[in-house]
């Protein structure tokens, strides 16, 4: 809102409304099944320069993500962060077994839309206390079906949460048309996540998103990503998937979620059996040259190396892009038998940068300085949310 | 390059929250009944004055009242003293306009020689003088002046006698303008007739018989003493 307050002042005021420009934001991963806790990436935007304030492991939260309406309605303990992290804004990345990212186009997000819609309106979800009424936009023209049956469905516009089944989704579209990358939880974690942050307390939620798609911003400010003027391609293995995207000029291209394929834990478990290692041993063979465990390790990673290779054919067959850059990024160990595998198979190393490169970092936490590119590995989604929530700014 | 715009935020606008302990949503309903009760308040404290006022008011008008009273009867008193002191003033004037004659008497048996015969001594009375305020007239209401406007009186003192011969007048004239009468009469000579003092009224022949048949002469002289002032 403007205020004039002579003739030739006017001074912009924000009274809660419309979007917010933000330059420091909290990007918290949450539900990653680690013991440490929930990693934390505080990340400030000043002067043009990306710098890292803090970043390890917070406790997690004392209610478990619900798994229905009646658990999100149940009253939350108010989940508060270390001052450290106690940013304006906090970006939340979940991982949760009901939540999609995926590619797609507007044509079979408009089918799924028609075929939902009719449950919308049947399942409104139950009011309570403190429960704030979710909005529900007009039904958009072009989604309704010749037969009326989609007369419900929602409007679907770039950005805009819409709900749909008890599901709230978001779309972005892609550099490549018509395709859309959607991403989508279900509407009482959404609520719960929410309120998970009290009110009046920093911070408080900004941004909530699932853990694939905060991934794909963490590659922003990596020196090699930019070397490559934006066109690459990454592997984002987690615990228990992985996900490839393909970028050209810093605009996404391709993603999709390697079918059939375990995360790093699972190849962790593997490698500690075939090898006969205790568990804390396992890193530490990954990371070292005494011992090759590629043999171990080939049943998981020839896989996803498949499927990076029929997508690097995709785009160079489809979009005449050929890709020479390839990152992998959330490995907490064995990069370098990932890079010398995928060399032997697609002639292209891998890069394992440490997810804080290109950031500058506070000149006084020593150990976060010295993380290793493998144990920086942790922060990824959490720096992928907060970076992906500072995006209207950059 | 041109950084990744992907922000695939599940959070709506309507669903974030300030992490500011001042919330507008909160701060206006609480400034307003704020306002709300400060403006009670305010008509409360100016409600309160009035009464006060009001009551003052009343206090200072009984106050007056009572004043007004006190200021009749203290006018009255002042006006009750100023006639007082007139009065007195006035008596203080008549005690000062009074005039004695017994030394005057004492010292005239003295001088009067031998073959006068002494038939009155007369001052006459004064003329009656006006004592009603200027131009008011006569009537019941008409309340006097205390005392004479014209605050100096002449005073005249008549000598009647009879003789056998002039002589023993002019004694007696010679000896009243002795000394002993200086403050008494006044003798004037070298003024015209109508002023002089002593001045012979008349002089002439006895006309009631005497008891041996002598032809006796009768003289009336007018002397002229000292003026009477009301004065203080």
């Amino acid at each position: 809102m403007k205020l004039q307050l002579t003739k030739t002042k006017t001074i912009d005021l924000s009274l809660g409304g419309g979007r917010h420009v933000l330059s420091d934001v909290t990007g918290v991963a949450l539900n990653t099944d680690d013991a440490r806790g929930c990693p934390a990436v505080r990340l400030v935007h000043k002067k043009n320069v990306w710098s890292v304030v803090a970043a390890g492991f917070v406790p997690t939260p004392v209610d478990p993500l619900p798994e229905s309406w009646d658990q999100a309605n149940k009253s939350q303990t108010p989940w508060s962060l270390p001052s450290a992290f106690q940013a304006p804004h906090a970006a939340l990345a979940i991982l949760s077994p009901n939540m999609f990212t995926r590619q797609t186009t507007p044509d079979a997000l408009m089918t799924d839309l028609v075929q939902t819609a009719p449950k919308v309106s049947a399942t409104p979800p139950p009011r309570k206390l403190g429960v704030r009424r979710l909005e529900k936009k007009p039904a958009a023209p072009e989604a309704k079906s010749a037969d009326g049956a989609g007369a419900n469905a929602p409007d679907v516009s770039p950005g805009e949460p819409v709900q749909a089944s008890g599901v709230r989704f978001v779309m972005q579209p892609l550099a490549e048309k018509p395709f859309v990358i959607q991403s989508g939880l279900p509407e009482y974690q959404v609520v719960w996540l929410s309120r998970l942050l009290p009110e009046g307390r920093r911070p408080t939620a900004a941004s909530i998103q699932t853990l694939p798609s905060a991934l794909l911003a963490s590659l922003c400010e990596q020196p090699a990503f930019a070397a490559a003027d934006g066109t690459a391609f990454a592997i984002y293995v987690m615990r228990h998937s992985v996900y490839l995207a393909g970028y050209k000029e810093g605009k996404l291209m391709l993603f999709r979620s390697c079918p059939g394929v375990a995360g790093w834990e699972m190849l962790r478990e593997g490698v500690k059996l075939r090898l006969g290692l205790e568990d804390e041993m396992v890193d530490e063979i990954l990371d070292d040259a005494l011992i090759d465990p590629r043999s171990a390790m080939e049943p998981f990673v020839r896989p996803v190396l498949q499927q990076v290779e029929i997508s690097l054919d995709y785009l160079m067959n489809r979009h005449n892009l050929r890709i020479d850059k390839v990152f992998i990024m959330g490995l907490p160990s064995g990069a370098r038998y990932w890079s010398q595998m995928a060399e032997e198979s697609l002639r292209v190393p891998l890069i394992a940068p440490s997810v804080f490169d290109g950031l500058a970092l506070p000149p006084k936490d020593h150990e976060l300085a010295e993380l290793s590119p493998s144990k920086s590995q942790a922060f990824l989604a959490a720096l992928g949310a907060a970076r992906a929530a500072m995006e209207e700014q950059a | 390059m041109k950084a990744p715009n992907l922000h695939l935020n599940l959070l709506r606008a309507s669903e974030r929250q300030s992490s500011s302990p001042v919330r507008l949503r909160v701060m206006l309903p609480v400034l307003a009944a704020l306002a709300c009760v400060g403006c009670l308040v305010w008509w409360g404290v100016l409600a309160g004055q009035l009464m006060l006022v009001k009551a003052q008011s009343a206090s200072l008008q009984q106050d007056l009242a009572a004043k007004k009273a006190e200021h009749g009867g203290i006018l009255n008193q002042k006006s009750d003293e100023r006639n007082m002191q007139a009065e007195l003033d006035q008596l203080t004037m008549y005690a000062h306009g009074r005039r004695t004659y017994g030394d005057l008497f004492r010292q005239f048996a003295e001088v009067v020689p031998e073959g006068v015969q002494l038939m009155s001594l007369e001052i006459p009375e004064p003329p009656v003088q006006m004592l009603l305020p200027p131009g008011a007239k006569p009537g019941p209401k008409v309340r006097p002046l205390l005392g004479p406007t014209n605050t100096v009186e002449g005073v005249t003192l008549r000598v009647f006698g009879r003789t056998v011969k002039e002589t023993p007048v002019e004694a007696l004239m010679k000896a009243l303008e002795g000394p002993a009468f200086t403050n008494a009469l006044v003798i004037a000579k070298d003024v015209p007739a109508d002023q002089a003092s002593p001045r012979i009224r008349s002089f002439q022949q006895d006309t009631s018989p005497a008891d041996n048949g002598l032809r006796l002469l009768a003289f009336d002289i007018e002397y002229r003493c000292a003026e009477r002032r009301f004065e203080k």
